[in-house]
């Protein structure tokens, strides 16, 4: 589980395509692609190992006309799967 | 064509990058029927290609990773310690062994057997394979795309083997676009110019009964041990003079069992995730830029899914149909 203090930065071996609006992954590693939405997209770039989770939920809450507790639950929610992906890893 | 010691020796220049092939008489015939329009005079090489009969070649040191499945193939890639770009690409089949080290540009081949498979291996997927990791480490990023122009811009049309790319290359051909290519081409690394590879044209049987036209210009079967019919592009349509031009629209074909076509919009994101697995997962620095330039293509210009039917005619009217309107064109 992320914890809101915890900071995030990709993998290196991760590279990312921005496409108009979404977020194409591809890790190298494995091969494999991954697409991000608009906001996922965004909770990527924001994830460059400066901010804290917190600060990124905080950014996304402002930038963006939804409840507050569901962005905070969605984007705790992708940063899960983006670090269970290995996509994201703890910035030091 | 230049021969000495057994090799036949030619010169190929691939939009600025000259290519000199070495090769046994035989196999050169056969990579020249391949890269015909890019012959040239003989000038210093960029690139050196390499055919020989018999086993030269040794595996490189080190342990390589897989980046390519093909059938009883292994081709790795082999990281060079401290350099970003340099490697090598190895490719390494029964009858077939190549080595490729794309930064340097040099590819030699080993053929260790003497039938048509082998001849096709090694003049087809493996020249293709290493040619285009030598030519996107010079900036030229390889797309999986037939490709056709039209009002002097071209028209990609992405897909795998068995998509209908080469069928619908052909039916845009009848329909009034000109011929680039069907299997390969090339953009830049903003994207702004699609540099054509007019190969032969790979005929199958099925592109044979939707075209029925196409026969007349084939032998009754395929070179023995060859799955396809090659055949020069010149032949089976009007073909592009010049070889280069801006894009203008990504029409992802795929058949299906329909009779009239159907044409979709696909986002940028759905046509670059269609199209990332082209990129080879080599060097990191070079595959961040191709997919770089393949990510600046689908956002400069509009992309559709196609599911060809058996009317050629109407899918080829609905390409027209949705290309986007050219300003200043006369």
């Amino acid at each position: 589980m992320t914890g809101e203090a915890d900071r995030l930065r990709p993998r290196d071996r991760v590279l990312a395509q921005r496409a108009a609006d979404a977020v194409v992954l591809l890790d190298l590693d494995a091969g494999t692609y991954f697409s991000l939405d608009e906001v996922g997209a965004r909770v990527w770039e924001l994830c460059d190992g400066t901010r804290s989770a917190g600060d990124v939920v905080a950014v996304v809450q402002d930038e963006y006309d939804a409840p507050a507790a569901v962005v905070a639950s969605d984007v705790l929610a992708l940063l899960d799967e983006l670090t269970g992906e290995r996509l994201l890893v703890a910035a030091p | 064509m230049r021969a000495y010691g057994g090799a036949a020796v030619t010169t190929y220049d691939l939009h600025g990058v000259v290519v000199e092939v070495a090769a046994p008489p035989e196999v050169a015939v056969v990579v020249d029927g391949r890269l015909l329009r890019f012959r040239c005079s003989a000038r210093p090489a960029d690139v050196t290609v390499t055919y020989r009969r018999g086993r030269t070649l040794a595996v490189p040191r080190g342990t390589g990773r897989p980046v390519y499945d093909r059938q009883g193939a292994r081709v790795l890639w082999f990281d060079e310690a401290g350099y970003d770009e340099a490697g090598t690409l190895f490719l390494d089949d029964p009858s077939v062994r190549a080595v490729c080290r794309p930064a340097a540009g040099t590819l030699e081949v080993d053929l260790l057997a003497d039938d048509g498979a082998t001849l096709w291996l090694a003049t087809h997927g493996v020249l293709t394979l290493c040619l285009l990791e030598i030519l996107r480490h010079r900036g030229m990023f390889g797309v999986h795309a037939a490709s056709v122009v039209r009002d002097g811009t071209v028209v990609l049309l992405p897909g795998t083997s068995g998509s209908g790319k080469t069928t619908l290359a052909l039916a845009l051909a009848a329909a009034g676009f000109d011929l680039l290519g069907d299997d390969t081409a090339f953009v830049d690394a903003s994207a702004t110019t699609v540099l054509g590879f007019p190969d032969e044209v790979d005929v199958t049987a099925g592109t044979v009964a939707l075209l029925p036209g196409l026969s007349a210009h084939l032998p009754v079967a395929p070179p023995v041990g060859w799955p396809k019919w090659p055949v020069r592009p010149e032949l089976l349509a009007a073909t592009a003079g010049c070889l280069t031009g801006p894009p203008r629209a990504l029409v992802l074909p795929r058949v299906t069992g329909r009779v009239a076509p159907r044409l979709s919009r696909l986002d940028p994101d759905e046509a670059l995730l269609a199209l990332a697995p082209d990129v080879l997962l080599t060097s990191p620095v070079v595959v961040a830029g191709h997919l770089a330039a393949i990510a600046a293509l689908v956002r400069a210009v509009p992309s559709y899914a196609l599911e060809t039917g058996t009317d050629l005619a109407a899918s080829a009217a609905a390409v027209l149909g949705a290309l986007p309107v050219l300003t200043g064109v006369r």
